[in-house]
């Protein structure tokens, strides 16, 4: 293959094609690396796999291609702006659906701009939850005994629990 | 583990954890013991603070309940949220309380009542009373409060000065530690004869005062800055800036630097607001220092900058009837439907990089004239941890 490639495939680690431009797999060093593998190897033929979904996947793609232009050249204010703009709307999904997998594929990916985007997003959605709400979207399990439970909320009388 | 159920490691839970503000942190902690342990570890909360001071500042206000004799307090974030801080007992019952410096969360209070020194956070709403006693208080004293990464402790300062008609100045300086628990005396030769106001500003390990000389402060002239360095337990001068003509200033954080408010007159009823900004030379001996002008206003009315809230300095008119202020540009100011009863005066935002004033409209906060104001970060850091005597 040349160099001259203007995208590469990719598999999803549930087995989908997916494609994606060199511009904006140079948004992340381990898709870097694959694709410098593909465009330099003889062999041709194996497609490389991302151990991450392929709802997730998507998305992350989808992130890549819109952050590649300006990763890749620079740009103006307003075009920060408008992508700081696009970044909230991006964001706007379902936690139990899908964010944590963003968070853990951005990480894998070494997506810096990404991972800080999920992780403010998260934080944003927890300000205004419950203890019970926060146990439920990170799936945690209360091992507070009931008299720990009372003394908690002795402690911090203004603390919304339910 | 379920494919949709992803189990976040450590690092990601604190990385989202670090964005929280304190009062969501506390109810994080209600979550799990796993949780409860990462949100006290002293690295989170450093972690955490160090995030939130990159952030824009929220404001922390104290104004007159009229119900009562007491105080209220707020916290004003940037997006003008405000939220109303649950005081303790001991902070209600306590009516002149002097705010005398503030860092990482932490707020030093002054209690004219109790003849001590409270220290306050807001956020966790711990709080611990200073061991001093009211023997130690007699004369005047001026405080100061501030934090030092290089030794990792608190320190609270107490310059004693005398006013009277001789021997005027500073006699005696006092440091206490919230790491040793002790008080101790500390050389000050350097301020005698010199005169400390009771404003004070804490930066990057310095606490910072006006200083006068002894009989000049009737006319104003404050004529240097003096410094204290937290860790050397060292004080120094600073000169004012150049060209320095101002009527009255005010000294400030800008930038995580020091930074001081002045106000210049022009002609007539004529004035403007100056910022100065201070760089920082080399340190404690023989350091250069120089301020910068940063920032100068455009032509207006006489306003006091009382201080710098994100990139907005907050002024207070010098005037109380109303029909006599008004400006150059002639902004339109909306007043509210309701009349007041109080001679009740509007606080300004003069914004730098727009160079435009407005009024600054903090809700529920009675009058405005009686309004204390100071640039805040909250904070999990405890003061328990450095073992102050609990009142």
């Amino acid at each position: 293959m040349s160099s001259s490639v203007e995208a590469i495939t990719v598999l999803s680690s549930d087995g989908d094609e997916f494609k994606i431009t060199v511009s904006a797999a140079k948004l992340s060093k381990p898709l870097n690396w694959m694709l410098e593998d593909v465009c330099f190897s003889d062999d041709c033929d194996e497609v490389p796999t991302i151990e991450v979904n392929s709802k997730t996947l998507v998305k992350v793609i989808e992130y890549c291609e819109k952050h590649a232009p300006r990763a890749n050249s620079g740009a103006s204010d307003s075009d920060a702006e408008e992508l700081k703009k696009w970044d909230i709307e991006f964001m706007k999904m379902d936690v139990k659906d899908i964010l944590f997998h963003i968070l853990m594929a951005a990480n894998y990916l070494h997506m810096e701009g990404l991972y800080d985007l999920a992780c403010q997003t998260a934080a944003d959605l927890m300000k205004g939850m419950t203890v019970s709400q926060i146990r439920k979207i990170f799936h945690i399990k209360n091992d507070f005994s009931s008299e720990e439970q009372e003394q908690l909320r002795r402690q911090h009388p203004g603390c919304s629990f339910d | 583990m379920e494919s949709d159920k992803p189990f976040l490691p450590d690092d990601m839970i604190l990385n989202i954890l670090k964005r929280l503000p304190v009062k969501s942190l506390i109810r994080s902690q209600c979550v799990c013991k796993h949780w409860k342990n990462l949100i006290k570890k002293p690295s989170f909360i450093a972690e955490h603070l160090h995030h939130s001071s990159h952030q824009s500042p929220s404001l922390l206000l104290r104004w007159p309940s009229f119900a009562s004799s007491e105080y209220r307090w707020g916290l004003l974030d940037c997006d003008m949220q405000q939220l109303i801080v649950q005081s303790s007992s001991l902070i209600d019952s306590l009516s002149h309380l002097r705010l005398c410096g503030s860092s990482n969360g932490l707020l030093c209070l002054k209690s004219e009542a109790l003849k001590s020194i409270l220290l306050w956070n807001p956020a966790t709403r711990e709080i611990r009373l200073a061991p001093i006693t009211i023997d130690e208080f007699k004369g005047g004293y001026c405080i100061g409060f501030g934090f030092s990464p290089i030794v990792n402790d608190y320190k609270i300062v107490v310059i004693y000065v005398r006013y009277g008609a001789e021997k005027r100045g500073v006699f005696r300086v006092k440091v206490f530690s919230l790491r040793t628990r002790l008080w101790k005396e500390v050389e000050f030769g350097n301020l005698k004869g010199l005169c400390v106001g009771d404003d004070t500003v804490t930066v990057n390990g310095r606490v910072f005062w006006f200083g006068y000389k002894a009989g000049s402060h009737e006319d104003g002239s404050y004529c240097q800055v003096v410094s204290f360095d937290i860790a050397n337990e060292v004080f120094s001068l600073v000169p004012m800036p150049a060209e320095h003509d101002s009527l009255m200033q005010n000294l400030t954080v800008h930038e995580n630097n020091l930074a001081m408010l002045c106000v210049q007159w022009i002609t007539a009823d004529i004035y403007c607001i100056k910022l100065w900004v201070m760089d920082e030379g080399s340190g404690t001996f023989g350091e250069r220092w120089s301020w910068t002008n940063t920032y100068y206003s455009g032509h207006c009315y006489m306003l006091f900058p009382l201080t710098i809230w994100g990139n907005e300095i907050i002024c207070e008119p010098e005037f109380y009837d109303e029909s006599d202020f008004q400006y150059e540009s002639q902004p339109e100011f909306e007043s509210e439907g309701e009349e007041d009863d109080d001679p009740s005066k509007p606080l300004y935002l003069y914004n730098l990089d727009s160079n435009e004033f407005k009024t600054f409209d903090i809700r529920n906060c009675g009058n405005c004239s009686s309004i204390m104001i100071h640039s805040y970060v909250e904070s999990l850091v405890s003061i328990s941890n450095f073992h102050v005597e609990n009142p």
